[in-house]
């Protein structure tokens, strides 16, 4: 697995923005019957959802967080150095939607804007890239939006994904810091052969979209699904979690130097309640050094472990220096795990609707 | 890290827990053919099944080969192949 360790980066503030629509996971508000509901609560842990309108887009929950994220912070569009946007839901092919937000925030042409298309493991791909730019040269702040609306790709049909996705972008503020002499850890890997897994098969210039695109047929697994739908294999990526996230963070612990305990807080990424159970299980860390955040907002991509370390650790971000290890793993394959030591308190980790 | 719970392939425990998750009694699994029209032999309970045996005997089995597993028997000699 490829190994990295960056020094004098500090982590600013993070917010999230949600949909303000709720969605609770019901037969009434599904085509599933109360026993197949219940079946697939039981085992995702998601209660709700928060499900973007079909005019809401990913850089409309950006554009939000970030600029609540630059009212918190006292940063302005001049100190913005750099702009990341991860996602899997951009609002158009070309251009990527960096450049949607960079004219709405207003932020300069010295501004480096960058896109890149990553899932689950995209959070901690993005602190990786952020602070090594950051850390490279003359680049001193930067904003890294990390969100997806998973609903608008998931079939309503699928008992695989239909319930178990919400929607949600992040914002995260980075700087350079030199008082931050704590190197930030990450190892990270991929597996191209875990690719058919999980893949939207139509709509791309493979497969692009035709009438065929949005017709729904009962699949080998029993799940019925349209080839413009998210198809997740779960058992497959289920196996592909329990053999490599296990070894990523043993992986990342010895390469950082350090023990269970020196870690205040392991956010995996929330591929639904099963899934992290078992991952604490396996590893031996307790769940209460592990946060979830699948109830309220269900597996929001990309996207949640921010919206994980907003929601479940707003309290002890802003108030106390923490040491985080986060994981994320997915779509690829594709996973990446980072050892983040915050020596200050952040100045922001809020919510926001939308 | 790490831990294997039991290493009795045929443990009844490892049964229960199958049956548990599933949502069916014990004695359904343990029919003859227990899988083949098993409507909660479906991807949900694969994951389960995966998870179990993850715990019990700490290997992964593949969803293609625990989806045409006809019975318990065929689930042992799975787990019996995974192993070695």
């Amino acid at each position: 697995m490829a190994y990295s360790s960056i020094p004098n980066i500090a982590l600013i503030g993070i917010v999230c923005a949600l949909p303000e629509n709720v969605v609770h996971n019901s037969a009434e508000n599904s085509g599933f019957s109360e026993l197949e509901v219940e079946k697939i609560i039981k085992m995702t842990g998601v209660h709700s959802r928060y499900v973007a309108p079909a005019d809401c887009l990913v850089s409309d929950l950006s554009y939000a967080a970030c600029q609540k994220l630059m009212s918190e912070t006292g940063w302005t569009p001049e100190d913005i150095d750099i702009l990341i946007v991860v996602t899997q839901t951009g609002d158009h092919t070309i251009p990527g939607t960096s450049f949607f937000l960079h004219k709405r925030l207003g932020l300069l042409t010295h501004t480096l804007c960058l896109d890149f298309n990553i899932g689950c493991s995209g959070y901690v791909y993005g602190i990786l890239v952020m602070s090594s730019l950051l850390n490279a040269g003359a680049m001193r702040r930067g904003i890294l939006v990390v969100g997806d609306t998973p609903t608008k790709y998931s079939g309503l049909n699928d008992r695989s994904t239909a319930l178990l996705f919400g929607d949600a972008s992040t914002a995260s503020a980075l700087e350079y810091d030199q008082q931050s002499n704590t190197p930030w850890h990450f190892v990270l890997g991929s597996d191209g052969r875990g690719s058919e897994h999980l893949m939207i098969p139509h709509g791309g210039y493979r497969h692009p979209f035709t009438l065929q695109s949005s017709v729904e047929a009962r699949s080998v697994d029993g799940n019925i699904r349209a080839p413009v739908d998210l198809y997740m294999n779960g058992g497959e990526i289920f196996n592909f979690t329990i053999e490599t996230v296990p070894k990523l963070l043993v992986n990342l612990m010895e390469a950082a130097k350090i023990d269970r305990n020196d870690v205040d807080y392991f956010v995996l990424h929330q591929a639904n309640e099963f899934i992290v159970r078992h991952l604490s299980r396996k590893i031996g860390i307790p769940m209460d050094k592990v946060p979830l955040s699948l109830k309220e907002h269900g597996n929001t991509s990309c996207a949640s472990i921010p919206v994980t370390l907003a929601h479940c650790l707003a309290g002890v971000l802003t108030s106390l220096p923490n040491a985080i290890v986060m994981a994320g793993f997915g779509a690829g394959y594709s996973w990446g795990a980072a050892y983040l030591h915050f020596n200050r308190p952040l100045r922001v980790a809020s919510k926001i609707l939308v | 890290m790490g831990y294997i719970r039991r290493i009795n392939i045929e443990s009844p425990t490892f049964t229960q827990e199958l049956a548990d998750a599933l949502g069916v009694d014990l004695s359904t699994i343990e029919e003859v053919d227990a899988f083949v029209n098993l409507v909660e032999w479906d991807s949900l309970a694969v994951i389960s099944a995966i998870a179990l045996i993850d715990d019990y005997f700490h290997i992964t089995v593949s969803t293609e080969d625990l989806r045409v597993c006809k019975s318990l028997a065929g689930l042992f000699a799975l787990i019996e192949l995974a192993k070695n």
